[in-house]
């Protein structure tokens, strides 16, 4: 799920860009320093803009200074039993993977309902029941998240098609 | 091997996150509980816009993240409603239902997850939102979903 997300960053700016232009770099810099990075928990997608700069703080020893910026951002946060679409971008016998924005999801065979089957003959491989529902490379799909793991910068997800109203999207 | 002591902190320390976030058939959605929420076609609206405004304001542009350029080609994909004058009617046709019905009305998390999903029928919507159950009749759930339905994009 997209959120608009308040969020505080602390930026260090060089001696050499206190002039007129000062607020550009501290946004640049903002924008640098925390788009499209993983928090651990969830995305931040885009800054969408800064609406509180703090008084500068001159750090001791270095002369550079710190400026605390309070933010608001998009972020994309996946929750456990949450239902999102996705698009299948590989397909392999042990299941299939979905990428869902920056998310990266993996359906096991266990978790894929037993009359849908894998075809490893046709070309490209696909999961299918041999009647409407066919998944391979490039399906769009309905699934619900079970499962998240948070690395640092990184995070990966397994889910499940085996419910109701899951599965390849028909229209 | 007295070192220097650190002073007390003056703030209170942030909760750690709990770790049993999850959306099913309760919603604990963490620090995200009171945060407003988009759909996917608000999502796809908004970074227009704001890449429109990038563009005007430096031309030739910033080098994109790559997490950005995923979600910017996923919402393309899945926003369900690409006009913005639609988005606009959708979020106050799903807004309406804010707060209403029982256990606490529905929030935020579940208008943008109708918004989202576009379901058919509100047997549909229950399953796939099960924190919805038990809050609205299925006359209401129908109405907005039908509602929604009409200003659908098939294209």
């Amino acid at each position: 799920m997209f959120f608009l997300h308040e969020l505080e960053e602390t930026i260090p700016l060089h001696p050499s860009y206190f002039d007129k232009d000062m607020s550009v770099y501290i946004s640049n810099e903002l924008h640098r320093l925390v788009e499209g990075k993983n928090h651990g928990h969830f995305f931040t997608i885009c800054v969408m803009d800064s609406f509180e700069v703090s008084e500068a703080r001159v750090l001791p020893g270095t002369g550079m200074a710190e400026f605390t910026v309070h933010y608001r951002a998009i972020v994309w946060r996946p929750f456990r039993g949450e239902v999102c679409d996705g698009v299948v971008n590989n397909v392999l016998p042990s299941g299939f993977f979905v990428q869902v924005g920056p998310l990266l999801c993996f359906v096991s065979r266990s978790a894929i309902p037993s009359e849908i089957k894998f075809d490893g003959n046709a070309t490209p491989p696909q999961f299918t029941d041999n009647a409407d529902q066919v998944i391979e490379s490039g399906t769009h799909i309905r699934i619900k998240l079970t499962g998240i793991r948070s690395e640092v910068q990184d995070m990966f997800a397994i889910a499940t098609i085996k419910e109701d109203y899951l599965g390849p999207l028909m229209q | 091997m007295a070192g220097p002591t650190r002073p007390p902190t003056l703030s209170r320390a942030r909760p750690p996150p709990s770790g049993d976030e999850e959306a099913t058939s309760t919603l604990r959605l963490g620090e995200m509980d009171n945060t407003p929420c988009l759909s996917v076609a608000e999502c796809h609206e908004l970074l227009s816009r704001l890449a429109e405004k990038e563009n005007r304001s430096n031309p030739g542009g910033k080098a994109n993240s790559d997490v950005y350029l995923k979600t910017r080609e996923y919402v393309g994909i899945f926003a369900r409603f690409k006009d913005s004058k639609t988005v606009t009617q959708v979020d106050v046709i799903s807004s309406a239902l804010l707060g209403k019905g029982e256990r606490g009305g529905v929030t935020a998390f579940e208008r943008a997850q109708l918004a989202t999903l576009c379901c058919d029928t509100a047997e549909e919507a229950r399953t796939l939102i099960p924190s919805l159950e038990g809050k609205l009749d299925d006359e209401t759930l129908q109405g907005v979903l039908d509602d929604m339905s009409k200003l659908r994009d098939f294209n």
